[in-house]
């Protein structure tokens, strides 16, 4: 890995699903109807869910 | 009406011919008539199944047969048990026009073979989902001790009837401490065994890796007598004299309320603990916890999701399309996490007799409000009651949660964490812990009330 590599943090997975047109495809793929209602609530719970994964990914990563 | 007595003391008068089950169900419907309006536990009464089912006990007893080790003991299940002619709702809407469960859910059967009498169904979060019992179709259960606070949940309607004396013996299930928060802040015994100790055929699933029956009741020999005809694996190791006690520091000692980490070092020092050991992945663990669980759950409830998503509480829907929408990626990695975790923590376990943690980080919070303090933030009661009951769940090891002696305070509990298939050693130490007035049931002021 090069330098530059090492200093630019990796985009985590679940911030690329959070944007919007990813989400409601992977939502459509899903087969699970998302109405703004419920669009919102989901988008909390991923923030939330990326949150606790940030969590992981600090202990997993390789120092 | 009389003071409420324990399923041993039932059974063996019962048995001895002192005391008819009739009796014992007719006084028991009547309490739960005078309370439950109150409190919001039950979602089904049995009562006359249940008033049948004392008639034979007696019958039997009278006829010099013994009906057995629990008999004319009442109990009640959490709503996700199958009970035989009763639709399984595990609280959710939209089971509730499911067929009804052909049969008991094994455990069910064997409390009955014991001569236990099936009272009724009890009150829960949405498909276990939540550690509140905040139930949008059939309610919020009520805390005994104070009826503007929560019980916990996911199996609030199991531990509030026990607190109440409305049954001795209830069933529930722990995924991620679903058991130990209520039994925590109801303040009696919940016992989460070791994963797969009690069958868990006949109940609806969440996270199969994690889900365990579990027993709530208000002393350890009821526990004892219960769990003995619950398990698959009944053991007898019992705990030294001098057990080797471990206090869990760190994760399991911030964040909470102060009065509620004290309570564990209470306990610590009760059972002669020395030393005090910090797991530092724990808060990584309860993170994969939280992922694991919202991934697994999302996958089993996608069809409904798919098709009726508005029939579901919101709260819960969306957390379960959240967490069927994660990557594999980072299942994989909550999966990697708890794999390391579980190996610690197991491996600490083979030094001790015993690990002592705080069960909840507060006492019973407000329902208003629904939230707790957790390092002067206020966060969903709902979602973070579990903070110290979580990591637990995935070594799969049994947790017993004890009731701290308070005087009149909010009561607290504290979780007793042991190797796996040493549930006798957790009882052995639950009667040390009474015995030495550190550890005890109160009941609450509206049992006085109604007795």
């Amino acid at each position: 890995m090069s330098a530059n590599h090492a200093t630019e943090p990796e985009t985590s997975p679940i911030e690329v699903l959070k944007q919007p047109e990813t989400l409601m495809a992977a939502a459509a793929a899903l087969g699970v109807p998302m109405t703004n209602e419920i669009l919102q609530g989901v988008t909390e719970n991923l923030n939330l869910l990326e949150s606790h994964h940030a969590k992981i990914s600090e202990v997993l990563s390789p120092q | 009406m009389t003071s409420p007595m324990s399923a041993t003391d039932i059974a063996s008068s019962v048995r001895a011919g002192r005391l008819h089950a009739s009796d014992v169900v007719a006084e028991t419907l009547k309490r739960i008539a005078k309370l439950d309006p109150l409190l919001i536990c039950f979602t089904n009464i049995l009562k006359d199944q249940a008033l049948e089912s004392a008639a034979k006990i007696d019958a039997a007893v009278a006829a010099g047969d013994d009906p057995g080790p629990l008999a004319g003991v009442p109990f009640a299940v959490k709503d996700l048990f199958d009970v035989e002619g009763l639709t399984t709702t595990a609280g959710s809407f939209i089971l509730r026009d499911a067929p009804p469960a052909s049969s008991d859910a094994k455990v069910v059967e064997r409390l009955k073979a014991a001569g236990a009498i099936l009272i009724g169904t009890l009150n829960m979060d949405e498909f276990a989902y939540g550690f509140a019992t905040v139930n949008m179709h059939y309610g919020t259960t009520r805390n005994p001790h104070d009826t503007s606070r929560l019980a916990g949940g996911s199996s609030g309607g199991s531990a509030a009837s026990v607190a109440a004396g409305l049954v001795p013996l209830s069933l529930g299930s722990d995924t991620n401490g679903s058991v130990r928060v209520p039994a925590s802040l109801c303040g009696i015994f919940g016992l989460r065994p070791t994963h797969g100790a009690i069958t868990i055929d006949g109940t609806f699933p969440f996270v199969d890796r994690l889900d365990t029956v579990g027993l709530f009741t208000r002393s350890v020999d009821d526990l004892r007598t219960a769990y003995a005809i619950s398990s698959d694996t009944p053991e007898t190791s019992r705990a030294p004299k001098t057990p080797k006690a471990g206090l869990l520091t760190g994760w399991f000692q911030s964040g909470g309320q102060q009065d509620v980490l004290d309570a564990a070092r209470n306990i610590f020092e009760a059972l002669g603990g020395t030393e005090e050991i910090n797991l530092p992945l724990t808060e990584a663990a309860r993170s994969a916890g939280f992922i694991l669980t919202a991934s697994e759950g999302g996958q089993r409830h996608l069809p409904n999701l798919r098709t009726r998503p508005m029939d579901f509480d919101p709260a819960v829907r969306d957390r379960l399309i959240a967490g069927a929408l994660l990557p594999d990626s980072v299942v994989n990695d909550a999966d990697a996490l708890a794999a390391i975790y579980i190996d610690q923590l197991l491996t600490v376990l083979e030094d001790f007799d015993v690990l002592i943690a705080p069960s909840t980080p507060s006492t019973a919070p407000d329902i208003a409000a629904g939230l707790i303090e957790i390092d002067g933030q206020m966060v969903s009661a709902r979602a973070n009651l579990g903070l110290y009951a979580q990591p637990i769940a995935l070594a799969g090891v049994p947790v017993l949660s004890v009731p701290l002696k308070r005087d009149g305070q909010l009561p607290v509990g504290v979780q007793l964490i042991a190797a796996r298939g040493r549930e006798a050693l957790l009882f052995d130490l639950a009667d040390q812990l009474v015995a030495s007035g550190r550890v005890a049931v109160e009941l609450p002021e509206l049992v006085s009330e109604v007795a």
